[in-house]
């Protein structure tokens, strides 16, 4: 992890906000007023958002002038509060993503400073992708450093069992038990910039629980060498070769595949950004439409 | 478990014994069941929701990391 931060190098917020056009949604006319929740009314279940009216669109701060520092800030507050702006009400959409960061977590909650993704959060919202017939496809975004071996081969197999079109971008990292869940979706994409590490599970590594044997792990390893040889080009000896290659990296044995060679090797379908991985998403949707599988 | 993953064991786990997570149970008033962590005395902030309906996984109001206001009935 590596930081490269805009925070505290002396950028000027508002400007920042302006510049990326974040702006307040507030009701139309309606004064800046920061939310407000009556007590013994019914519990806000947002209630860090303000109160909207999606009928009416957002007014545009621009519009009138006087009141443009004065939105910026509210608008910085609310980012400061949630981290986030808040995303609009009433669109939707017919693709469902659901991104996978951080630390893939399964069995064990691990300390707070770790940011994590959960597989109990992840394998019931693919349950209810498959099952809701308003979601036609399903985007997974990965950027992650790996982590529990058994959630990440279930949020795998999961994705991969999928009836839906499924579309996987790596971002940034798809790391360790990253790499079966970026092959698991029917198209894979990386962006340039973005890498994997193959690399095998370490005897040294953090095992709870079950017999440290080298067979045991031997087999875990091999489970995932399994499902990476079924779901994407790379064969079993390839994939292999790259998990034990020496001299790569420094303390370890394996490999790291940037952007193109991630394509090269056969694990990743293209090397893309969002449109493409989007239009392929729309392309595979109407394939499953019309009968035809394009992937 | 077996932790596969580029961090070394020792910054994943780092701190690991010396955390407490304290969950307690929210019944919603359609019956959903959530697990929350208690902020403070009003505060609650969702980190599973406990339900056979794959729906309830899509609701966006009680979406893991929401917080919510519990004058809210404790099971």
């Amino acid at each position: 992890m590596f930081n490269d931060s805009y925070m505290n190098s002396g950028i000027d917020q508002n400007k920042f906000n302006r510049k990326f056009n974040y702006q307040p949604i507030r009701q139309q006319g309606a004064p800046p007023q920061p939310p407000r929740v009556t007590p013994g009314k019914q519990p806000n279940p947002h209630p860090n958002q303000r109160p909207r009216n999606p009928g009416q669109q957002p007014s545009n701060p621009n519009q009138n002038g006087k009141n443009d520092n004065d939105n910026d800030n509210n608008n910085l507050e609310a980012i400061k509060q949630l981290g986030e702006t808040n995303p609009p009400d009433n669109l939707r959409s017919d693709i469902h993503t659901i991104p996978i960061i951080g630390q893939i977590e399964g069995h064990l909650v691990l300390p707070p400073k770790n940011k994590t993704t959960k597989y109990e959060h992840i394998i019931p919202q693919l349950v209810a992708v498959e099952e809701n017939p308003n979601i036609k496809g399903l985007m997974i975004i990965l950027n992650t450093v790996g982590g529990d071996i058994e959630a990440g081969l279930a949020i795998s197999e999961m994705i991969s069992t999928m009836s839906k079109p499924t579309v996987s971008i790596v971002l940034g990292g798809g790391h360790s038990i990253g790499v079966p869940i970026a092959v698991a979706t029917d198209y894979s994409y990386i962006v340039a910039t973005a890498s994997m590490t193959i690399h095998p599970i370490r005897l040294t590594g953090m095992v709870i629980g079950v017999p440290q044997t080298y067979e045991y792990l031997d087999k875990m390893q091999d489970r995932v060498i399994q499902f990476v040889k079924l779901n994407s080009k790379i064969s079993e000896e390839d994939f292999r070769e790259l998990m034990f290659k020496t001299g790569e990296l420094v303390r370890d044995v394996g490999t790291v595949l940037i952007g193109k060679d991630a394509v090269t090797s056969g694990i990743i379908d293209e090397v893309g950004g969002l449109s493409l991985a989007l239009e392929k998403l729309r392309l595979l949707i109407k394939g499953q439409e019309v009968g035809i599988d394009l992937d | 478990m077996i932790n596969y993953s580029i961090y070394p064991a020792e910054m994943v786990f780092a701190d690991f014994d010396d955390f407490e997570l304290k969950y307690e149970e929210l019944s919603l008033e359609d019956g959903t069941i959530i697990m929350v962590e208690r902020i403070d005395d009003k505060q609650v902030k969702v980190s599973k929701i406990i339900s056979s309906d794959p729906q309830c996984y899509l609701r966006k109001d009680i979406q893991p990391g929401t917080i919510l206001k519990t004058n809210l009935q404790i099971t």
